[in-house]
């Protein structure tokens, strides 16, 4: 029975090749946007989220759409480091730049052990730089773009050469394309040479988060004093990823599965004839619409693995073929892949609801008749 | 055991809303171990009795009884049609995908008195039966029109029907494969106490009925029988 049904199925696909082709590449094409937005904006929110998570509260500077466009004063900086109430007051400094047309991140850190602990900082080889001097870590995506190993030296934004002391990994992936270094010496690098672009702190007594950020924002009118709860949502260019993403997923859904339903129903009343014969013979309409189910499934999931399976090599052209300053990871979330087999699931689902309706609510004598 | 396989009486369907009466009031009684040749002109309402029978069109009036049940009584149409009907059309109507064979099965399949090892064997006797033997792994196109209409005609028998509804299944194909079919069909009756309502034009099939049953304009006219 399963063998008759995947048959037929198989083989009207093969009759139909080039509409079955054309709904797998429309279908295709979809999982791949899906893929390249949920894993470029994943990395983004998910793993910023994550790494934040370890610090009570995050200072940025007002009306900054992210850290690199965040400037805090450091004389704030050094008063908030006396603010009775807080503790572990860290600074990070962000400073976007490149290097033979790949983007290059400049990350200049105040306390490194906690910020290599909160963002899973992995030493691969050499040491770590030593606080006032002028050594940088680079990111293990980094040697790609700076084509440096440990001990050689490079100058970044024009400043003075810096050796490279060592090399990392991290979970956090945007950080493997970074150049990690002491705080003073990324203030050197920057433009403002003044500013730091993001503050993380801890409060003494973790009950009170709510009413040290009341008595924060009282004294800091200039700054934006988050909780790290809140911060995903709050950053406006996080948040606009997320609800990009979220449409367009929506958006993917809908036309993979408006995709393969016209592509199902035109067969479907193609056949009608066919299905007539089956129901005369005996066929249960539910047995029927399997065949046509079966069908929907083998076109989506083609499509799905073949969208997958297009999307690391495609990201891999993102990035060494264009010169994004956005950091583009080269490697796809396990969730993100079974969010792509959910995915196939409903579209497959859903292309067989018209035919089902069709042929539930069929006259087989009329059908039987159909030309 | 009774005798009487179906029980038609003041069966009606209409087409057009009403307008115009494809089956007016026809009523008719066929037996076991018999071949009925339901013979009239096209556009006289051969098919769409046929079709009220087999319940695939649906009725505007009167009643219909399969051996004595009614059909409000049966409760899976799918399962009745496998077990107590069968079908053969004037065009063979094979599914294109699959093979002859393969399309044999399909009507066994579902069957839940064929045990499963046996259903291949059954179908490949079955087209051997009707001389098919050689070709049951070809598709309906690339075989003539008469092979295509012995394949059709296995696998309307395929379940041993009580009732086989045949329309025009001499219709389209050259006098010795209609022969052929004709014989089958003789057999079938003969040996399995079946009955078999074949709407026709071909008089080599009412030369094989037991009862002629004339239709004209939706109305059944006197059914004579033969000797």
């Amino acid at each position: 029975m399963l063998k008759l049904i995947f048959l037929n199925a198989l083989r009207n696909i093969r009759r139909n090749m080039l509409r079955s082709l054309l709904s797998v590449f429309i279908i295709g094409s979809m999982v791949l946007l899906f893929v390249i937005l949920h894993t470029v904006s994943g990395m983004l929110t998910g793993q910023f989220a994550r790494a934040l998570m370890h610090y009570d509260i995050v200072v940025q500077s007002r009306y900054a759409n992210s850290p690199l466009g965040s400037h805090i004063d450091i004389d704030a900086y050094r008063q908030m480091q006396r603010e009775e109430g807080l503790k572990d007051v860290d600074a990070v400094s962000v400073i976007q730049s490149s290097r033979n047309g790949n983007g290059l991140w400049i990350i200049g850190v105040s306390n490194y052990p906690v910020f290599a602990a909160t963002f899973g900082i992995l030493l691969q080889k050499g040491r770590v730089f030593k606080k006032g001097s002028s050594e940088i870590m680079i990111g293990n995506n980094a040697i790609n773009i700076l084509r440096r190993g440990v001990g050689k030296s490079v100058a970044l934004n024009g400043g003075p050469r810096l050796k490279i002391s060592g090399t990392y990994s991290s979970f956090f992936t945007l950080l493997n394309s970074a150049v990690l270094t002491d705080l003073e010496k990324a203030i050197e690098l920057s433009p403002s040479k003044k500013s730091i672009s993001m503050l993380l702190a801890n409060v003494h007594d973790n009950r009170s988060v709510d009413a040290e950020i009341t008595v924060l924002r009282r004294r800091y009118p200039e700054l934006v004093i988050l909780k790290t709860e809140t911060v995903g949502g709050s950053m406006t260019t996080l948040r606009d990823i997320s609800a990009m993403t979220l449409m367009i997923s929506w958006l993917v859904f809908a036309t993979a599965a408006i995709a393969i339903l016209n592509s199902l129903l035109i067969t479907t009343i193609q056949r009608t004839k066919e299905i007539g014969i089956l129901s005369a013979i005996g066929w249960p309409k539910s047995m029927i619409v399997s065949i046509f189910l079966t069908e929907s499934m083998i076109l989506s999931v083609s499509a799905a693995l073949g969208g997958a399976a297009l999307a690391k090599p495609l990201l891999w052209l993102f990035r060494h073929a264009t010169s994004l300053s956005v950091y583009i990871p080269d490697s796809i979330a396990p969730d993100v892949l079974y969010k792509v087999a959910a995915m196939a699931l409903f579209v497959g689902l859903a292309g067989v609801l018209a035919p089902m309706i069709y042929i539930f609510r069929m006259n087989i004598s009329k059908a039987l008749r159909h030309e | 055991m009774n005798d009487t396989i179906l029980e038609v009486r003041g069966l009606s369907r209409y087409f057009d809303r009403g307008l115009t009466p494809a089956v007016d009031h026809v009523s008719l009684t066929l037996e076991r171990g018999k071949i009925y040749a339901l013979v009239g002109p096209s556009g006289c309402g051969k098919t769409t009795l046929l079709h009220c029978i087999g319940n695939l069109e649906n009725r505007d009036g009167g009643s219909i009884r399969y051996a004595g049940k009614a059909p409000e009584d049966i409760r899976s149409w799918p399962k009745f049609r496998r077990e107590f009907l069968g079908f053969v059309f004037q065009f063979h109507y094979l599914i294109p995908t699959l093979t002859l064979q393969e399309n044999v099965e399909s009507a066994l399949q579902w069957s839940g008195t064929v045990p499963v090892h046996e259903k291949r064997a059954r179908s490949a006797a079955l087209l051997e039966t009707v001389g098919l033997q050689h070709k049951k792994d070809m598709f309906a196109e690339n075989v003539s029109g008469g092979e295509r209409q012995r394949a059709a005609i296995a696998r309307a028998f395929a379940n041993a029907p009580d009732l086989v509804l045949a329309d025009e299944p001499t219709g389209n194909v050259d006098s010795k494969t209609g022969a052929m079919i004709l014989d089958y069909m003789k057999e079938y009756v003969r040996n399995e106490n079946k009955t078999i309502l074949i709407a026709t034009h071909d008089p080599d099939v009412e030369a094989i009925a037991d009862e002629i049953i004339p239709m004209k304009d939706g109305r059944i006219r006197s059914v004579s029988e033969r000797s």
